[in-house]
């Protein structure tokens, strides 16, 4: 089968003629439709989070926002059916530990990472597997295109985790996401649908143009003022600051931004990773965390069975994973699109659907 | 081998021989060396329940407060090995519906109920089959105690559920217990583990007394004050954060919700009894006006055992203290018999099924 295969950080990555992988008794062989393309991709190959113990080896196939149909499905899968349109979430859990066991299988003990590790191979491909897939494996309604939800393998339901499930989100509640890319104008869209006032933030007018379109209330463009955090505070009454603040993107001055932009009680919320400047670490400003009591909460993935929310609020019409889709390409044009990351010129999520 | 059989509503229980239970390929088969008697037996043993489609069948195994040795497990289990020391909740989810993929498999889509239907016989027996082992069974460290394991019953955990997962107590709140039987004594024991003041309410003095010595802060003997509710108050500085109706008559879930301060907490434990039939009259404007809730809570979810042991390993809890009485599978019946006039007190256990 055609696959995009990494040649090593930062060389160019290339089409090639890979085998397909074999699904185990546990897993499924879905043949791909559509597959996001996503910061994550980009930060793999630039070689970043080598501290968390990610390191991409030469023959990777990338690709952890997949959407596709059953072709084979292994002996002890019980809930999936050859024909099935499915996706996944892209950190793949056991099933079995107490963690996927209390119905948080995105922290699993042994989670893999789909599309980063040689032995669960990424949807930059004609085909993919997913293992254990009645435990990761997401049905999809039958009306959904499949380019409308690339996003929820990992950008999209990321998001809607994060704002949905670890910090509370109530009614009118101010909440500022810092970074508008895929994840971040994801986040304006799922903060608008949960009742929220939203503030986005970026450096580009045309990010925050579409961040209006999704349901941005206010937008801060970083190079237009001198301080982000008071700019945000600003829309805030008395200034007091934001009741939520997402960092979507993942560099110091974004993370910083986010935790001095709230107000006292705040929570910040942590969805992007950082790059090799930061290796992991960004200094914060802890005492005012206490003196303020802000919180600050990590958010990873999605596990599996939070989907049906997000379906059932995609049924009304509250949420609409395809408008933050931004593009269309092919199987041939993801290593161009991927290298292109860098510059952050792209708005929304690409999606590659041309295998 | 010997069983416990419900033949007709309110006759003596028969000792009868039934066949042995084997393993199907997802369950487990335990060689039963503790079962608690619980009120719930003394219901079904009364027909109760029809008001509800929730009578127990006649044929009946009853038992369902089981710890014991696997014996034998099927093909399908992995989690348990023969010789495992296990405690079996009575609520068995299936482990893959929507609640039990979300940690709330004490609420399973197509749970069964140990010991209350024809699909789960029960384990006042010398052996009781476990569905969905992997899922359902709870191994015990070896810290636990045969006595401990003995009162690790429906009535412990589900006290330990409603106080720890489904109410918020915070630090120095004050509990009110109506009614202190097996179910009433656990939830003293633990809401004074985890830091609040405890009311304990029962119109005998003897489970009183037991209360007291369980942590109980004061005690109310319902049967010698004018007015429950405003003797709890008197010992609460106005009235409880949280209450907890542990019996099910119309008269202690009034008083439970009368007892509470505005912004309190009832949590329903206790099923209600033929006079009920189910239903009980509310002060539902009372509880508008003051911000009243009314929780309903079941047992427990398999996977959340871990806190309950941890907190036994650090001797916080003493699970063993509630044990009075240890009796053969023969005295089953005379032992339900004594719950009609209340004639019980604190947790008996059949341990020996030999006699």
């Amino acid at each position: 089968m055609r696959a995009v295969v990494f040649q090593g950080a930062e060389e160019p990555m290339t089409v090639e003629d890979v085998d397909r992988p074999e699904p185990g008794d546990d897993d499924i062989l879905v043949e791909t439709e559509a597959c996001g393309i996503c910061r994550s991709d980009w930060h793999a190959w630039r070689g970043d989070w080598e501290w968390i113990g990610v390191m991409p080896q030469p023959g990777l196939v990338f690709g952890h926002e997949p959407v596709g149909r059953v072709v084979e499905v292994g002996d002890n899968v019980d809930r999936f059916a050859v024909g099935d349109r499915v996706t996944n979430p892209f950190n793949l859990g056991c099933g079995s530990c107490h963690h996927c066991r209390d119905g948080r299988g995105n922290i699993c003990e042994r989670s893999v990472p789909m599309g980063f590790v040689p032995f669960q191979t990424g949807a930059f491909a004609e085909y993919y597997s997913v293992r254990n897939a009645d435990f990761n494996a997401v049905s999809l309604p039958d009306e959904v295109d499949p380019v409308d939800v690339a996003g929820l393998g990992c950008r999209f339901a990321t998001a809607f985790h994060g704002l949905a499930h670890r910090v509370d989100v109530t009614p009118g509640d101010w909440v500022a996401v810092h970074g508008c890319g895929g994840v971040g104008l994801s986040a304006v869209h799922v903060a608008d649908a949960l009742g929220a006032n939203v503030i986005a933030v970026d450096l580009s007018a045309e990010k925050l143009e579409r961040a209006r379109d999704l349901g941005a209330d206010r937008t801060v463009e970083v190079g237009a003022v001198d301080d982000v955090p008071q700019a945000v505070k600003k829309f805030t009454e008395s200034s007091r600051g934001a009741d939520v603040a997402v960092d979507a993107l993942g560099i110091a001055e974004t993370c910083r931004n986010a935790m001095d932009s709230l107000g006292k009680g705040g929570q910040h919320l942590q969805i992007g990773m950082t790059t090799s400047e930061e290796g992991g670490e960004v200094s914060l400003p802890v005492d005012t965390m206490v003196t303020d009591e802000r919180e600050f909460y990590g958010t990873y993935g999605i596990p599996p069975n939070e989907y049906d929310e997000i379906f059932r609020m995609m049924a009304t019409g509250k949420l609409e994973p395809g408008r933050i889709v931004s593009e269309t390409v092919s199987l041939e044009e993801v290593p161009g699109v991927v290298e292109g990351l860098g510059d952050y010129e792209t708005v929304g999520i690409p999606v590659c659907d041309g295998f | 081998m010997r069983a416990a059989v419900l033949e007709a509503y309110g006759e003596p229980v028969r000792i009868e021989s039934v066949p042995e239970p084997t393993p199907d390929p997802h369950g487990a088969v335990v060689e039963v060396e503790a079962c608690g008697i619980c009120r719930s037996d003394w219901h079904a043993w009364q027909g109760h329940g029809e008001w509800a489609d929730d009578q127990v069948e006649r044929g009946q195994v009853l038992g369902h407060e089981p710890a014991g040795r696997v014996v034998a497990a099927g093909e399908d289990v992995t989690r348990l090995s023969v010789g495992d020391r296990v405690a079996v909740p009575f609520n068995l989810g299936d482990g893959t519906c929507h609640h039990c993929l979300n940690g709330h498999g004490n609420v399973c889509d197509d749970g069964l109920a140990l010991g209350f239907e024809q699909a789960a016989p029960g384990a006042f027996a010398e052996a009781v089959h476990v569905p969905y082992a992997d899922y359902n069974a709870v191994t015990l460290p070896e810290n636990v105690h045969p006595e401990e394991m003995a009162a690790l019953g429906c009535r412990y955990v589900t006290a330990f559920h409603a106080l720890s997962h489904r109410v918020d107590l915070a630090a120095g709140d004050w509990v009110a217990v109506h009614g202190c039987g097996g179910l009433g004594l656990a939830a003293v024991q633990l809401a004074a583990a985890l830091g609040a003041g405890v009311v304990a309410v029962d119109v005998r003095e003897s489970p009183l007394e037991l209360a007291a010595d369980l942590g109980a802060t004061a005690t109310v003997d319902a049967s010698t004050v004018p007015d429950v509710p405003e003797a709890v108050a008197a010992h609460t500085d106005g009235g409880v954060h949280v209450s907890i109706d542990a019996l099910g008559r119309a008269e202690t879930c009034r008083h439970s919700i009368e007892c509470l301060r505005t912004r309190g907490t009832h949590v329903q434990l206790g099923l209600t009894t033929d006079a009920e039939r189910g239903e009980i009259a509310l002060p539902v404007d009372r509880m508008s006006r003051w911000d009243i809730s009314f929780l309903g809570s079941r047992g427990m979810p398999p996977t959340r055992y871990d806190e309950l042991l941890r907190m036994i390993a650090t001797d916080r809890i003493d699970p063993g203290a509630l044990v009075t009485r240890r009796v053969a599978l023969s005295d089953v019946s005379d032992r339900l018999a004594a719950m009609t006039d209340y004639g019980t007190r604190g947790v008996e256990v059949v341990t020996d099924f030999g006699g």
